[in-house]
């Protein structure tokens, strides 16, 4: 019995070591990798970049090597990375890079790759990133929830699913400049309202009232926690009968206000509820002294879609007496080259306004040619940010606390299903080589029916009373007022 | 010669008998539940199942539904748990009751619970659940070492919550039964163990809820599927739980019968056959059935048993009726014999769109057919999006990887297809399309892909649901040769009593080339012609013929007659005339 637990013993620890690998041939190639990773300069807070060759293999080697440290992995299919293994190498390539050869075994010989490098940063990402799951669909909605990831490992769980209301919708959730203990989510249907978390304290409103055109909908908090800004928005969509488009998704009206938390009351401004206007997407600067939007001349939809233009605006705003001033400043005058502005980010530091770029109209997650574009906020130069997009759709992002880092989605991977990619800006502007949020398993993005939605760095995990929830969606719900 | 006991044989027909039915007489229920679930042979599916209370037995029911590819296999698994049933409910009641002359009544449960098994909405995790909550009633009798019963009483409640989720209360429930009606059962011990069931029954789904924050309280009360929809509370499968839990009991507080024993089970036997005739019978729902038919039918291209189908009886459900058209327009028979046929509508060439997964199912595969690939993509995501319980479906998963490969979208085409690989029934296909995926020369000789690859609408436009003649004219502008588009505007118009456009669109009907004008043409030409036009017959175009013409003057001479639809039916109710003038 003692023998054959040796034996046992011996065995799993011959399974457990990697075999040596005698190279039989060496590429002068580095390896085409899934996803691809070489190159990309990534945060040294980071989960394992699992990741694997598209090629046919029988076994993969993988050595990863800093300056003082190594690790050496052998795998069947792809490149699991020991979680503990990986965090203690990328503190030791802090500034640095990381140096990784790949091999592979073909009947029975191996064949080495030329070496590729993943540049560490020394800026920290922030800890979580929150998403909406969800089916690139059309009108009809299934599974859908809002997650959390921690973006140190693979772990994942739900903010909201709905499977708690069936038949239920969640969305536009956002965060008060990362924290996680100020949240704003609409989940939609019966038993809806607009869940509002302020210092972890939650009320669920209604937010429609006789005088504005919708409910709330999309959102962006003030710095200093007493307001949020929503769009309201009559929305339609229409769908494209050839093969390059699907769906056409715009307004027939909208407008923008400002929830003042506090008081419970919407303030409006003439400025940015027009009837002549479309105004859409606002953010505060960081200073909460500006309140930026999108706005478009209004056309007869859908029939003039394609002649709508958003251009970038501005407005002052006093968080003191939630008032706004006269004067709206036109930014970055898209209509005038033809394009259309959506979703502008301002970074947290101030320096820059992120923003998608489009043909025309609002929804850039249906348009191929959606690109990002950063406005110096100190300079007024724009550029495409031409390191991160591609040929096909980048759209929503979303700045890291730091504002060393941002998320953005992009379709780029099959066209259809939105994934999230972060990438590094450094003090000179300038942006690294965007990586595919990292998963345990290869084959995570190959099997998920659901697109990445509103990507946003959190700093720590929300925390939802669920039971609390349940009970708030069931009640009365808080009827917001207007301001007079 | 052995001689069988009744105990052997009348379980091997009753298995028969059940096989038979979902095999012969209602296997397309089997396609239409096959078809609305995609079972993946993957960790992460069988994980996402397991994670819930009672998701055992949905998994193991979608591992059978997809058997149910082919009706004669899925059959022998549904007649094989029925017996098993029955077997499991003998098992118990010979536990309290050792006469065998109530065994005919052990087949209640199966009967009852087959009974729910023809409404397409129940799912066979149900069935499996109950087949879980009788074998751990069986191993409980079973087991005869007190300290062996003690503790697999009190474990198998978390188990059986577990695999089999609100089938514990059931089980409990026959352990509360078992105190108050088996003497030998009545003993200290089994009480305080009963109490600790209880209290374990009680507090599970409270605990699951604790872990499993982000499903409401009666998910883990309920646990299992039994139904397709999941706000449907499932009484009737309930009831039969409850039934296979008090029938042991029942049967033990009837009479002994000691005389006249062979007397008595016949009777018995008689009175379950025929109360298990009429409950299969009034459960059974043969015009869905024939829907589903038609359903299937079509979704295999298989155009002349749609016909042949109709030949027999023609369909009326809007649903079967659209099928029978793209049947017809596939055989290039639309425009000559769509009113030999019952028709009813716009809504039985092209249904509208609604919110759920049948009709964008089957409408998608029209408007696949006809060449328009994005509307059949989005009807298919929406019925996809629209499956109750969360579920994906096979069908549309490869229905999606067809209009993306037409639409050249490469990627998302691998997309589905990889995960189609990780199927029983499809992952053949999937892998034969992968391989040839990039060989535009074999992709363009496909009949269908590459009929439909090169017919693509170029031109874009916004498709108009309220405007199907507008998008069925556009369809036809973007290829003039594409026959089915034209059938189907100029049957649309006809449908819709349409004429004046039916008259403008004509004149496109040469460059389809027809040999001869179809029938429904010319009938609609005639009547048109008359009522707007007072010119003789013989100044109407070539194409109309004297028969026709002489045809139209007879019925429009007893068009006013006051019981017209009654005398003009049989002459002519399969033409268009009748139709226009009668049909709502």
């Amino acid at each position: 019995m003692k023998n054959l637990f040796i034996l046992i013993s011996a065995m799993v620890l011959l399974n457990a070591c990697n075999e040596t690998i005698k190279v039989k041939e060496t590429y002068s190639s580095a390896p085409d990798l899934y996803p691809d990773y070489n190159g990309v300069t990534i945060p040294f807070n980071i989960a394992p970049l699992n990741f694997k060759v598209n090629d046919e293999y029988s076994k993969i080697d993988v050595v990863l090597e800093s300056k003082s440290e190594s690790l050496h992995i052998q795998q069947n299919e792809f490149a699991d990375i020991p979680v503990d293994s990986w965090k203690e190498l990328l503190n030791s390539s802090k500034g640095d890079s990381i140096r990784i050869t790949v091999s592979v075994q073909k009947n029975n010989a191996w064949y080495a790759y030329q070496p590729f490098y993943i540049h560490v940063c020394e800026d920290a990402v922030d800890d979580y990133l929150a998403y909406r799951l969800i089916a690139p669909g059309y009108e009809v909605y299934s599974k859908m929830g809002i997650y959390q990831r921690s973006l140190q490992d693979f772990e994942q769980d739900a903010i909201y699913e709905n499977t708690l209301v069936q038949g239920s919708c969640v969305n536009c959730h956002s965060f008060k400049q990362g924290s996680a203990k100020d949240m704003s989510m609409h989940i939609r249907g019966k038993l809806g309202g607009t869940v509002l978390l302020t210092n972890n304290k939650m009320e669920v409103l209604k937010t429609k009232t006789d005088s504005t055109l919708s409910k709330f909908v999309y959102p962006y908090w003030h710095p200093s926690g007493n307001y949020i800004a929503y769009t309201l928005n009559d929305t339609h969509q229409v769908f494209h009968s050839s093969n390059n488009k699907r769906v056409e998704v715009f307004d027939n009206a909208s407008d923008v206000i400002v929830y003042d938390i506090n008081k419970n009351e919407i303030i409006k401004c003439e400025a940015l509820m027009s009837d002549s206007v479309f105004e859409t997407f606002p953010s505060f600067s960081p200073d909460g002294k500006t309140l930026y939007f999108c706005s478009a001349k209004m056309e007869v939809m859908p029939m003039e879609y394609t002649k709508v233009h958003y251009n970038l605006c501005s407005i002052g705003f006093d968080p003191e007496s939630g008032t706004f001033s006269n004067k709206v400043d036109t930014l970055f005058r898209a209509a005038d080259i033809g394009k259309s502005v959506t979703f502008p980010r301002p970074s947290p530091d101030g320096k820059y306004l992120m923003f998608t770029l489009v043909d025309y109209g609002n929804f850039s997650i249906w348009h191929k040619e959606a690109d990002l574009y950063l406005l110096n906020t100190e300079t007024n130069q724009v550029r495409s940010i031409n390191e991160v997009n591609s040929d096909d759709t980048e759209s929503y992002h979303s700045w890291s606390t730091n504002s060393k880092w941002f998320v953005f989605s992009s379709r780029r991977l099959d066209g259809l299903y939105t994934r999230p990619f972060i990438a590094h800006i450094d003090n000179e502007g300038k942006v690294g080589k965007p990586f595919l949020l990292p998963q345990q398993n290869i084959s995570h993005y190959d099997d998920l029916l659901f697109s990445y939605n509103i990507p946003e760095f959190i700093t720590e995990k929300v925390n939802i009373d669920i039971p609390e929830l349940e009970k708030k969606l069931e009640g009365e719900k808080k009827q917001v007022g207007i301001r007079q | 010669m052995k001689k069988f006991s009744h105990h052997i044989i009348s379980p091997f027909a009753f298995g028969t008998i059940v096989y038979l039915f979902f095999t012969l007489l209602y296997p397309y229920h089997l396609h239409y539940q096959e078809q609305y679930q995609l079972f993946l042979f993957t960790g992460d599916y069988f994980q996402s199942y397991l994670n819930i209370p009672g998701g055992m037995s949905d998994y193991i029911g979608n591992f059978l539904t997809q058997f149910y590819f082919y009706p004669s296999v899925g059959a022998i698994f549904i007649a094989f748990l029925l017996v098993l049933i029955q077997q499991l409910t003998w098992k118990t009641v010979k536990n309290t009751e050792k006469s065998s002359v109530y065994f005919p009544l052990t087949f209640i449960p199966s009967i009852l619970y087959w009974a729910l098994l023809c409404d397409e909405n129940y799912l066979p995790g149900g069935l499996i659940s109950l087949v879980f909550l009788m074998v751990f009633i069986s191993i409980r009798i079973t087991i005869k070492s007190e300290n062996l019963k003690s503790i697999f009483a009190v474990l198998s409640i978390p188990v059986l919550y577990w695999i089999a989720g609100g089938a514990v209360v059931f089980y409990v429930l026959y352990s509360v039964l078992a105190i108050l009606f088996i003497r030998k059962e009545r003993t200290a011990r089994n009480t305080i163990i009963t109490f600790i069931q209880v209290g374990l029954a009680i507090s599970l789904p409270f605990i699951a809820k604790a872990i499993l924050i982000q499903h409401p309280i009666i998910k883990m009360w309920i646990g299992v599927n039994f139904y397709s929809f999941p706000n449907t509370f499932p009484f009737y499968a309930g009831g039969v739980f409850l039934l296979s839990v008090l029938l042991p009991f029942f049967i033990k507080s009837l009479m002994i019968i000691r005389f006249h024993f062979k007397w008595a089970i016949t009777v018995l036997y008689v009175v379950i056959i025929i109360a298990g005739f009429v409950t299969i019978k009034t459960s059974s729902v043969f015009d869905k059935e024939e829907v589903m038919a038609y359903d299937f039918h079509t979704r295999m291209r298989q155009w002349d048993k749609v016909i042949a189908m109709a030949d027999k009886k023609s369909p009326s459900s809007p649903l079967s009726v659209s099928c029978l058209n793209l049947a017809l327009a596939k055989k290039g028979m639309l425009a000559e014999h769509m009113f030999e046929y019952y028709q009813n509508g716009t809504g039985g060439l092209l249904p509208d769109f609604k919110k759920d997964f049948t009709i964008p199912m089957v409408t998608g595969e029209i408007y696949y057919q006809l060449g328009f690939i994005n509307t059949a993509q989005r009807y298919t995501f929406e019925a996809m999006e629209a499956l109750p319980l969360y579920q994906k479906s096979a069908r549309t998963m490869k229905r999606l990887a067809e209009t993306n490969l037409i639409n050249g979208n490469r990627a998302l085409t691998l997309k589905y297809l990889k995960i189609l690989q990780k199927t029983l029934f499809y992952s053949k296909w999937a892998t034969a399309l992968s391989k040839v995926i990039d060989d535009q020369e074999i992709l363009l000789q496909h009949p269908e892909y590459g009929w439909l690859m090169t017919h693509k609408i170029q031109n874009d436009f916004f498709f108009s649901e309220g405007e199907k003649d507008m998008m069925l004219g556009q369809l036809f502008t973007a290829n003039n040769k594409n026959r089915t588009a034209y059938e189907y505007l100029m049957a649309y118009c006809l449908l819709n009593k349409d004429l004046n456009h039916f008259m403008q669109y004509l004149s496109l009907a040469q460059t389809i080339g027809y040999k001869q004008m179809p029938i429904s043409f010319q009938e609609a030409f005639i009547y048109s012609w008359k009522m707007t036009s007072q010119k003789a017959p013989k100044s109407m175009p070539s194409f109309i013929s004297n028969e026709k013409i002489q045809s139209a003057n007879a019925f429009l001479s007893k068009m006013n007659l006051p019981n017209a639809s009654e005398v003009l039916k049989k002459d002519y109710g399969k033409t268009y005339w009748y139709y226009l003038q009668f049909r709502n």
